[in-house]
Order: structure tokens, then C-alpha cells, then sequence
């Protein structure tokens, strides 16, 4: 038996200043108990999602043409699950991307290509995202 | 065995899949996937997403962002279409994405992808080429 509905509160590096503070991100109860529900998964994979947002790669910022903000979190977790009970290590030609709005939500994760040139790097991040947060810059 | 996952404690009743479109109102996105399995994001411009399966890299499934801007723009009277056996009025998925379409530059990628999201693989009702052109050299064979 559950202990019910509850929005979980992870926490991540605060994009405004990622030296500081960490800050908490909340993965809705209404998004995650979907995908338990009817996309199984991908509901394994928000281990993922929490392994990238406790050691995030990069974090860019304004993901979307006609929204202002919103943030995508990259990392490199330990594991996947490719299919209901089957594991394997995260593949090196893959990078796991976390998407979070402007109100610090979580409402999507999915693996990404990776770029040609740095391996952390979604393909063609820099035509996708207005910037860079986090590291300043990168080689 | 798995380890537990971090999330169960919050969460009842039975786990599953169901191959269904629905509306992720956090993310104004539309997503639809049809196989359980891992997939990798193949970005085709800033309006759809093509979901491709981790195992076999075939496409099963994609994600219309913007969905709302979309509505916005075109608005309802081209996009609904009302479900005679029910009187609801639904959105429709595939004039969604025709809309999106418009929006871009009309490459032969994009229109692919976009050909991909509207008849996805196990819906498909293409014809043999050579029905159509007479001239069906090798380098259609795997198109």
C-alpha cells in the first residue's frame, strides 16, 4: 500500500547560481504516476532522472521557441532500462536529458543523440537551447 | 532482482503500458508512444520530435511541443473534429501536426519525419512504388 499522492522533491543545482545552494525541483505525482501507469519504462527510468539531477553534466536554459525559460538538465546516469525488467549500462553514444519548466517542474526525460564534438553535449544543443548555464564553458 | 524503486511508496495500482496520445499540460506537448521500450529523442525541427526505439532504432512514437501556440495560431475550427458516436469535440492529432508542418521550411527530412508521425509503422498504408513510377532504380529499394 502506498503512502499516496505526493509530488517528489529532488534536489539539484540552482541554475540562477550553481556554486550555491542546491535548490529543490519537483517531479509531479501527476506525471510520474502516468507513466508507472501506462508507459512502465519510462517510469523505471526517473531513476535516471534523479541520478542526473543529483550530478548534473550541463544544465541549458530556454528550451522551448514560444515559452520564455524552462530548463534542460544533462548527465550521464549509471543504468537504463531498455524494456520492462531489462537493465543495461548506459550507453556511451546516448546522453539522458531531464526537462524542467520555469516553475522548476519536471516534465519530461528522454535519452538524446550525442554530440559530434563533446560527448556531454546534446546533438546540436546550440541550435536548440538559447544557452549555456552551466559549466560557463565548455571545450 | 531490481532495486526498489524510489517512487513506489507514492504510487497504487497496477503498472502498465497503453499505446494512447495524451497531453502532458506541464510541458504543452503531445506524446504518443507506441512500444514499452527506451527511446532517443530524433529532433526534427522546434515543433516534433520522432521518438526512436533504443533497441532497434525504428521510430514508435513522437512529441508535438508548443501545442498550445499551435492552437493559438491556426485555431480551433482547424483543428477540432467532432467524435460522432460520443458529441465530444476532440483535437485532432494529425491536423496538429500538418499545422506544425506549415510552420518550417519544406525539406525532404522534415516531410519524412512528419510522414513518420502521421502514419506511424503499424498503421501504415503505403503502396509499392513501382505501382506508381516506372522508373524504380536501386536507390528507392530502401527508402
Amino acid at each position: 500500500m502506498g503512502q499516496g499522492p505526493s509530488n517528489y522533491h529532488q534536489k539539484t543545482l540552482d541554475p540562477f547560481n550553481p556554486e550555491g545552494p542546491k535548490i529543490e525541483v519537483i517531479i509531479p505525482h501527476y506525471i510520474y504516476d502516468r507513466a508507472y501507469k501506462y508507459n512502465s519504462v519510462k517510469y523505471e527510468n526517473i531513476r535516471a532522472v534523479k541520478e542526473v539531477l543529483e550530478n548534473p553534466q550541463r544544465i541549458f536554459w530556454g528550451i522551448r521557441e514560444h515559452s520564455e525559460g524552462g530548463w534542460c538538465y544533462t548527465g550521464k546516469p549509471t543504468k537504463l532500462y531498455i524494456k520492462e525488467n531489462v537493465v543495461i549500462d548506459f550507453p556511451k553514444d546516448k546522453i539522458f536529458a531531464v526537462y524542467i519548466n520555469e516553475r522548476f517542474i519536471v516534465f519530461d526525460w528522454i535519452l538524446e543523440y550525442i554530440d559530434d564534438k563533446n560527448g556531454l553535449n546534446p546533438k546540436n544543443w546550440e541550435g536548440r537551447y538559447r544557452s549555456l548555464v552551466w559549466p560557463k564553458s565548455i571545450s | 532482482m531490481a532495486e526498489k524503486h524510489f517512487l513506489d511508496k507514492y504510487i497504487e495500482g497496477e503498472k502498465g503500458f497503453q499505446a494512447k496520445a495524451w497531453y502532458n499540460a506541464i510541458g504543452d506537448c503531445i506524446e504518443y508512444q507506441t512500444v514499452n521500450e527506451a527511446i532517443v529523442a530524433d529532433r526534427i525541427d522546434e515543433k516534433l520530435t520522432i521518438y526512436r526505439s533504443v533497441i532497434t532504432n525504428k521510430p514508435v512514437g513522437f512529441k508535438i511541443k508548443d501545442v498550445q501556440a499551435i492552437l493559438s495560431k491556426y485555431g480551433y475550427d482547424g483543428l477540432a473534429v467532432l467524435h460522432l458516436e460520443q458529441g465530444t469535440t476532440l483535437i485532432s492529432i494529425a491536423a496538429l501536426l500538418l499545422a506544425a508542418y506549415e510552420g518550417g521550411p519544406p525539406t525532404i527530412e522534415r516531410r519524412r519525419a512528419y510522414a513518420n508521425a502521421l502514419l506511424p509503422q503499424e498503421s501504415r498504408f503505403d503502396i509499392p512504388i513501382n505501382q506508381i513510377c516506372r522508373d524504380t532504380s536501386t536507390k528507392y529499394q530502401s527508402v
